[in-house]
C-alpha cells in the first residue's frame, strides 16, 4: 500500500518495532534483533510484485474527512485514522506500528533524529518520582490516579544555528563613602561603559508543532545532539509522530528572542565592579543563519483530576521529566498552619533568650 | 618643763594646721547692693538653715568686677575668705559678676564635689537660676540656688545613678512580651511565606525558556570595542553629629560624674563655667 510502511520480522512476522536500549529493531515475539540496514536490506531483496485483480474501484484507500486522514493497517486491514499531520501511529486493533513515508518525503524529510534511550517503563518510573515528596499533592491524586496515552512520541523541532553579534551600551555608578575627620563624604562615579561581544549558537531547538504545550516541552531540554542519527524511518517504528505544522518562519521569532536575550546576558555579565548598571541600548546581528528539521525523542501522557487533565513528558534521550502536578487547597492550609505556629514557638524563643528574659 | 613644751608644740601644731572647724560667718557678700538688707538677711538666714542640715557651707558672692573668668573669681572668693566646713573646707558658691553678666557655681571638699554633679548643676541648678536673672531677680536666683541646692543634696541617689543607664520605668508583663511576640510574629510570618511559595514551586516544573544558554559556543567579547568611559563624580559631603558626654552635665540621663579643677589657691573645685544671662 502506497505511503504506508511496517517492518515485519523475518523470523516469525511479527511487528518489530524499534528498541530504544539495544539501538536495533527487535522483534517482540521470537527476541531476534536486527540491525536498521540489515533489515532494510532484507525488505528490499523479498519484495515481489503483487497479484493484481482488477476490481472496480469503489473507493480510495486514502479517505479525507475534513482535518483527518485514514489509512488501512498493512497488518490487519484495520481503519488508521489521524490528522493531516500524523507521521507514525499504532494500529488500533492489531497494534501494528503504521508509518506514513510520505510525510518525510522529498521537503519533509527530516535532518535529524534522535531515537530513543529510554523505555516506556522508565517513563513510569520517572513519573512515580516525580510526585513522591510533593507536600501539598493532592493525596488521593498519588494513590488513584491513572496514566492515559503513555507513548513515545516523536516531536517535530527546527534547530536554529547562527552566529551572533551584540553591541550594548550602559550606565554604571560605582559609590565610595569614606570618614575624614568631623565628616562623612559620599563620592558617586558615572561611567558609560559599552561593550561588543560574539557567539556561536548551535542547534536552539523550537517545537514544530502547534498541538504541544511548549512550556512542558521546553522544560525537556537541552537535548544532546551528538547521538543524533540521520533520518530512517525505522527509528520510528513503534513510537508515534508527528511531522510539522508549523513551518521555520512562523517560529523564527522565538529562536530569535531567546538568542538576544542570551547575547544580552552575555554583555551584561561583563559590566562588573559597578554598584548599579542600568543598559540604555543594544543591537544586534545574525550571520550564517541555518536551520535544520529534527525529530526528538518525548514520552508524552496524561491524567485526569478533579474533571481537569495533567499533562507530562520525559525527554526520551536524557530522561528529564516535567509536567505541573495539582495543590490540594486543604493540605497547605494546614501545613502552612503548623509551619507558622512552630516557627512562632522559636523565633518567640530566640528573642526571648536574646533579650535576656523577663529582666 | 616637759609638760609646757608637749603644750607648746600642740598648740604650734594647731596653728600650722589647716584646721577650720568654724568658717566665716558672711555668707552674703553683695558688692554693688543689688539685694536689701531684709532680703541679705533672710538669705543668711537660708544659708545657715542649708549648712545646719547638710554640714557644708553656703556662699552668695554678688559682683561687679568685669572679671576675666567667674570660676576663677569664685573660687579665689572661697579659698581666700576663710569659707568651707571640716578639714576638707567642705562648700557651694555661688558667684554672680554683673560686670560680664555671668554667674557660676563652684564646690569644694569631696563630699560637696561628689553630692553636685555636672548633671545636677547643668539641669536642675542653672536653668532655674539664670532665668531669674535674666528677668533681674538677683534675691529670686539667690534663694532658688539655696532651694535648688537642698534638694539636689536630699535626692542624692537619684542624681547618682550608674553613667550611661537611663532611668528605667517599671515595664508590665505585657510591655515586656510585646517585642519578644513582635519578633515572633515576624519571624514566623517570614518561615510560613518561604516554605509555602517552596513547596509549591515543588508542583510547577514548566515554563518557556526565554535564553539559549545551553546552546551558546565560543562566546568572546570584542574588547577592541569595548571600554569604560568616566563620565563625572558627585561629592557629597555630611558633617557627622557627635554625641555630648553626658558627665559634663550636657543633658541626657543623670550621670554621677562631677567636673574637677585646681583653683590658683592650689584647691580642688568641682562645677565651675561661666553662664550668661
Amino acid at each position: 500500500m502506497a505511503g504506508i510502511v511496517s517492518y515485519k520480522c523475518p523470523c516469525c512476522g511479527a511487528d518489530i518495532p524499534y528498541d530504544s536500549s539495544s539501538g536495533q529493531l527487535k522483534c517482540a515475539h521470537c527476541g531476534t534483533a536486527y540491525r536498521i540496514d540489515e533489515l532494510e536490506q532484507y525488505n528490499v531483496e523479498s519484495e515481489i510484485q503483487a497479484d493484481s485483480f482488477n476490481w472496480e474501484d469503489t473507493g480510495s484507500e486514502n479517505v479525507e474527512m475534513s482535518d483527518s486522514v485514514t489509512y488501512v493497517c498493512p497488518s490487519c486491514g484495520g481503519a488508521v485514522v489521524g490528522d493531516r499531520n500524523m507521521a507514525a501511529s499504532s494500529c488500533p486493533y492489531c497494534g501494528n506500528s503504521v508509518i506514513v513515508a510520505e510525510q518525510f518525503e522529498g521537503m519533509l524529510k527530516p535532518d535529524l533524529v534522535l531515537p530513543f534511550k529510554l523505555t516506556k517503563e522508565d517513563a513510569r518510573k520517572a513519573y512515580a518520582e516525580h510526585i513522591k515528596g510533593k507536600t501539598f499533592l493532592p493525596n488521593d491524586f498519588s494513590a488513584n490516579n491513572v496514566i492515559e496515552n503513555l507513548k513515545g512520541l516523536y516531536v517535530p523541532y527546527w534547530l536554529f544555528s547562527c552566529d551572533a553579534e551584540c553591541q550594548g551600551r550602559f550606565r554604571a555608578k560605582r559609590t565610595r563613602t569614606y570618614i575624614t575627620g568631623d565628616y562623612e563624604v559620599r563620592e558617586e562615579s558615572h561611567y558609560l561603559v559599552y561593550r561588543d561581544a560574539r557567539a556561536q549558537f548551535e542547534n536552539v531547538p523550537v517545537d514544530a508543532s502547534s498541538k504541544l504545550d511548549n512550556a512542558l516541552l521546553d522544560a525537556l531540554e537541552p537535548y544532546d545532539y551528538s547521538s543524533g542519527k540521520d533520518f530512517n524511518t525505522a527509528y520510528l517504528s513503534g513510537f508515534f509522530a508527528d511531522k510539522y505544522d508549523q513551518d521555520k518562519d512562523q517560529v523564527i521569532s522565538k529562536a530569535n528572542r531567546r538568542i538576544k536575550n542570551s547575547m544580552a546576558e552575555i554583555l551584561r555579565s561583563s559590566v562588573v565592579g559597578y554598584d548599579s548598571v542600568i543598559s540604555e541600548q543594544t543591537s544586534m546581528q545574525f550571520r550564517n543563519g541555518t536551520n535544520k528539521y529534527a525529530l526528538l525523542p518525548v514520552y508524552i501522557f496524561s491524567t485526569q483530576y478533579n474533571g481537569k487533565l495533567y499533562q507530562f513528558a520525559m525527554n526520551g534521550q536524557t530522561g528529564k521529566f516535567a509536567g505541573d502536578l495539582p495543590m490540594d487547597p486543604k493540605k497547605a492550609t494546614q501545613h502552612s498552619l503548623i509551619v507558622f505556629v512552630v516557627s512562632f514557638i522559636i523565633c518567640s524563643l530566640i528573642a526571648f533568650l536574646a533579650m535576656g528574659g523577663l529582666q | 618643763m616637759k609638760k609646757i613644751f608637749i603644750l607648746l608644740l600642740s598648740l604650734l601644731l594647731v596653728g600650722f594646721t589647716s584646721f577650720n572647724v568654724f568658717a566665716n560667718d558672711v555668707k552674703v557678700t553683695d558688692d554693688p547692693d543689688y539685694l536689701s538688707q531684709a532680703e541679705e538677711d533672710e538669705l543668711t538666714r537660708l544659708c545657715n538653715e542649708f549648712i545646719q542640715y547638710t554640714g557644708m557651707d553656703c556662699v552668695i558672692y554678688i559682683a561687679y568686677q568685669n572679671s576675666t573668668d567667674v570660676t576663677n573669681l569664685a573660687d579665689d572668693f572661697y579659698d581666700y575668705n576663710g569659707y568651707g566646713i571640716g578639714t576638707d573646707n567642705e562648700g557651694i558658691i555661688l558667684c554672680i559678676d554683673y560686670g560680664t553678666r555671668e554667674y557660676t557655681i563652684t564646690t569644694c571638699g569631696p563630699k560637696t564635689i561628689d553630692t553636685y554633679t555636672d548633671y545636677a548643676l547643668d539641669n536642675y541648678m542653672y536653668p532655674d537660676i539664670g532665668n531669674c536673672l535674666s528677668n533681674g531677680d538677683t534675691y529670686g536666683a539667690c534663694t532658688k540656688f539655696i532651694e535648688q541646692a537642698l534638694s539636689v543634696y536630699r535626692n542624692y541617689d537619684y542624681f547618682h545613678q550608674p553613667d550611661a543607664q537611663p532611668v528605667v520605668q517599671e515595664q508590665t508583663l505585657l510591655e515586656k512580651l510585646t517585642p519578644v511576640f513582635s519578633f515572633g510574629g515576624i519571624g514566623a510570618a517570614i518561615s510560613t511565606m518561604i516554605s509555602y511559595f517552596t513547596k509549591r514551586g515543588q508542583l510547577r516544573s514548566t515554563g518557556e525558556k526565554q535564553t539559549a544558554r545551553n546552546y551558546v559556543t565560543d562566546a568572546r567579547m570584542n574588547y577592541a570595542r569595548s571600554g569604560d568611559i568616566h563620565l563625572y563624580t558627585n561629592v557629597l559631603r555630611r558633617r557627622i553629629e557627635r554625641n555630648h558626654d553626658n558627665s559634663h552635665g550636657g543633658g541626657g540621663a543623670p550621670s554621677s560624674h562631677s567636673s574637677v579643677h585646681i583653683s590658683s589657691s592650689g584647691v580642688s573645685h568641682g562645677g565651675g563655667g561661666g553662664h550668661k544671662f
